[in-house]
């Protein structure tokens, strides 16, 4: 309910935060007039039209959404993106130290059964398949330099 | 016509990747819920492996077999592959229901065929008219330009002006991050060393276009396979579909037509142009044909899917003259050009070198287009069982593919932290009506813009007089005026056409 209230107002809330972040830093450090002024000038825009659109928003709800459907979609839905997405994040965390491997290969199974794979051959095969074409196909046929983590020197 | 001739033998030279690329965009089409430029995003790292020509080639091929791919599913099972296939769905069905299934599939199959022959060929024609045009932008133009584009997008987008015009400033402001273009400074960079190059474009890419789409996907619950039954759908039909689509001439031409011309106009793209032109079938139909709209009408699933194709010839124009995109996929293009360091915008086609990738991805749309017919055909029997593959197995190895896209480019594990970011954003930005196009158009056009902007405050000695004296200046402003404008004239005529607003002589009256 509070996101469903809220939500309209994040991606504004977060252009008007950047754009004077931009347009502060410019001002306080020693920067040159155009480059002040052609922050000024963008994020002066970006900041209006922000306020345009929470006014809006604030006055008559968010009538050009396309899909107000957020009410339709099960918590559970929304948990599963959350843990996607921390997934994801822990994984760049983690890539470094473990190595691309170890990590692919933990995050292909938890987010398998994550998302309602519970057959163990499929989850294995899945998972095995997809860090064995990155191994043999990106990182030893086109030489990208993955970072090997804990099994650099062994792979 | 050098560039042309020069094209073509580009193109001979990478042709094979032709039919992979329609093969693998048809395939990828066919499962619900991956749009193409999440598609060409997620295939970006194998893209940037290859050779500027060839790259472009297969992404085109790719664009043009996704176009029809989506159609598969939604006819023979309900299931649209991304949104542009949802009039597909509901006269595609409605045949299929009706045991006329293959006929179907055959209609779809042969109008987006003749779509992209005909988008092909307005590619042809147009870009060297609009790129010699493109020829006489100065600093002035090229900036009027890119706020056009801007414009039309926000314009076009659901979100309405405001949100467009909002992602768009942010973008450009965000592609101030990095190196000041005239001063050497660092600005915007957090006090990271990795932006100091500047924002990496492709993991913006991947974020805002493909790993959002992929947590849009785990929201809406496109976990596991909705059908379980498979429908016989015969080659026999499928072919009577090809010839039978040959009887709806106008329907072709006309949808054709709106496909190229909305494709042109930046951000517009597949569905606009899907849903306009079977809004025209159905005005231009005679009595007996209106009755059939929704039950499995012809003329509407023609209309649908030739208009869907021909957008994608429409949507390279811009793309090559003018270096602005036509649709989100064309946008992907856009990246994979700057990538390989072609001169992106007005300059593009008097390069010999951006010719030739112009024209080879000009000419690639025929061969796509013929590939159309007879992959398409075989494909259109069996490639709708995509669609029972359960999603969820398919999401997790995505992942990978979008961490390690974004990787590829500068080779930093930042980059991989900055998609993440970037996908959450666009997650956000697609839930509340935000175009990440936008946004992206910004990023991407923004050094551009400042660059052309700046030197033509530069050499009118300070003073912006220089972006309001020449015609053709001028004529571009007013372009723009009319393209901010006229939604919200015409909405303000309709609202008092129609009595909600007063007219004041008849209040007080």
């Amino acid at each position: 309910m509070l996101l469903n209230r809220l939500g309209p107002f994040i991606i504004p809330v977060l252009v008007v935060a950047y754009s004077g972040y931009v347009i502060a830093e410019q001002y306080l450090g020693s920067y040159r007039e155009t480059s002040q002024n052609y922050a000024t000038l963008m994020g002066g825009i970006a900041i209006l039209c922000a306020l345009i659109v929470m006014a809006r928003i604030v006055i008559r709800g968010d009538t050009e959404l396309d899909e107000p459907a957020a009410e339709k979609i099960p918590l559970g839905n929304y948990i599963q993106v959350i843990a996607v997405v921390a997934m994801m994040a822990l994984a760049v965390l983690l890539i470094p130290i473990l190595g691309y491997v170890i990590t692919f290969l933990a995050m292909l199974v938890g987010a398998l059964y994550l998302l309602g794979v519970r057959s163990v051959p499929l989850i294995l095969t899945i998972s095995i398949v997809m860090v064995a074409v990155v191994h043999f196909g990106l990182v030893k046929e086109l030489e990208l330099p993955l970072p090997a983590g804990i099994l650099d020197g062994i792979i | 016509m050098n560039g042309a001739y020069d094209g073509f033998l580009t193109l001979l030279s990478v042709i094979w990747v032709v039919p992979i690329g329609v093969f693998i965009g048809m395939t990828f089409g066919a499962v619900p819920g991956l749009n193409k430029s999440g598609m060409l995003a997620i295939l970006l790292p194998v893209i940037l492996t290859m050779s500027p020509e060839m790259g472009l080639v297969f992404a085109m091929s790719l664009y043009a077999g996704g176009e029809v791919g989506n159609a598969f599913p939604a006819v023979v099972l309900n299931i649209p592959g991304d949104a542009s296939a949802a009039v597909t769905a509901l006269e595609g069905y409605q045949m299929t229901l009706r045991g006329d299934g293959a006929k179907a599939l055959g209609m779809c199959v042969m109008g987006s065929t003749v779509g992209a022959v005909l988008g092909g060929l307005a590619s042809l024609v147009a870009a060297p008219t609009l790129g010699a045009i493109a020829l006489r932008f100065s600093y002035p133009e090229i900036c009027v330009i890119v706020l056009f584009g801007l414009a039309a997008i926000a314009q076009v987008s659901a979100g309405g002006l405001a949100k467009g015009l909002m992602m768009g400033f942010v973008g450009m402001l965000l592609a101030t991050t990095g190196t000041d273009p005239m001063w050497g400074t660092f600005r915007g960079t957090f006090g990271s060393v990795y932006l100091f190059d500047g924002l990496p474009i492709i993991p913006c890419l991947i974020g805002l276009l493909g790993f959002s789409e992929l947590l849009k996907m785990i929201e809406s619950g496109i976990m596991t396979n909705r059908v379980s039954e498979a429908r016989a759908v015969g080659l026999r039909g499928v072919l009577q579909g090809m010839r039978e689509t040959f009887r709806y001439p106008a329907d072709l031409l006309r949808s054709s037509l709106t496909g190229i011309i909305i494709g042109i106009v930046p951000g517009a793209g597949g569905t606009v142009s899907t849903f306009l032109s079977y809004q025209q079938a159905l005005s231009w139909a005679s009595p007996e044909a209106k009755k059939m709209f929704g039950k499995g009408s012809p003329n509407g699933l023609i209309a649908g899917d030739t208009a869907n194709n021909a957008d994608v010839g429409g949507s390279i124009v811009p793309l090559i003259t003018l270096g602005i995109p036509g649709s989100s996929a064309a946008a992907v293009l856009l990246v994979i050009m700057a990538y390989h360091g072609l001169e992106v915008g007005p300059r593009l086609l008097s390069t010999p070198q951006g010719a030739s990738v112009a024209y080879a991805i000009i000419w690639s749309q025929f061969v796509s287009a013929a590939l159309l017919v007879v992959l398409g055909g075989l494909l259109a029997t069996f490639a709708y069982r995509l669609a029972f593959v359960p999603v969820n197995t398919m999401v997790p190895v995505i992942m990978v593919a979008a961490l390690i896209g974004s990787f590829s480019q500068n080779q930093y594990i930042f980059d991989m932290g900055l998609m993440v970011m970037f996908g959450v954003i666009g997650y956000f930005m697609k839930s509340y009506g935000y175009p990440p196009i936008a946004l992206l158009l910004g990023i991407i056009l923004g050094p551009m813009f400042e660059e052309n902007l700046l030197r033509g405050l530069r050499l009118g000695g300070g003073s912006p007089e220089l972006f309001f004296e020449r015609p053709l200046t001028l004529f571009l402003w007013f372009l723009l005026l009319v393209t901010i404008g006229a939604r919200p004239v015409l909405q303000l005529l309709r609202n008092f056409g129609s009595g909600k607003i007063q007219n004041p002589v008849k209040a007080e009256q």
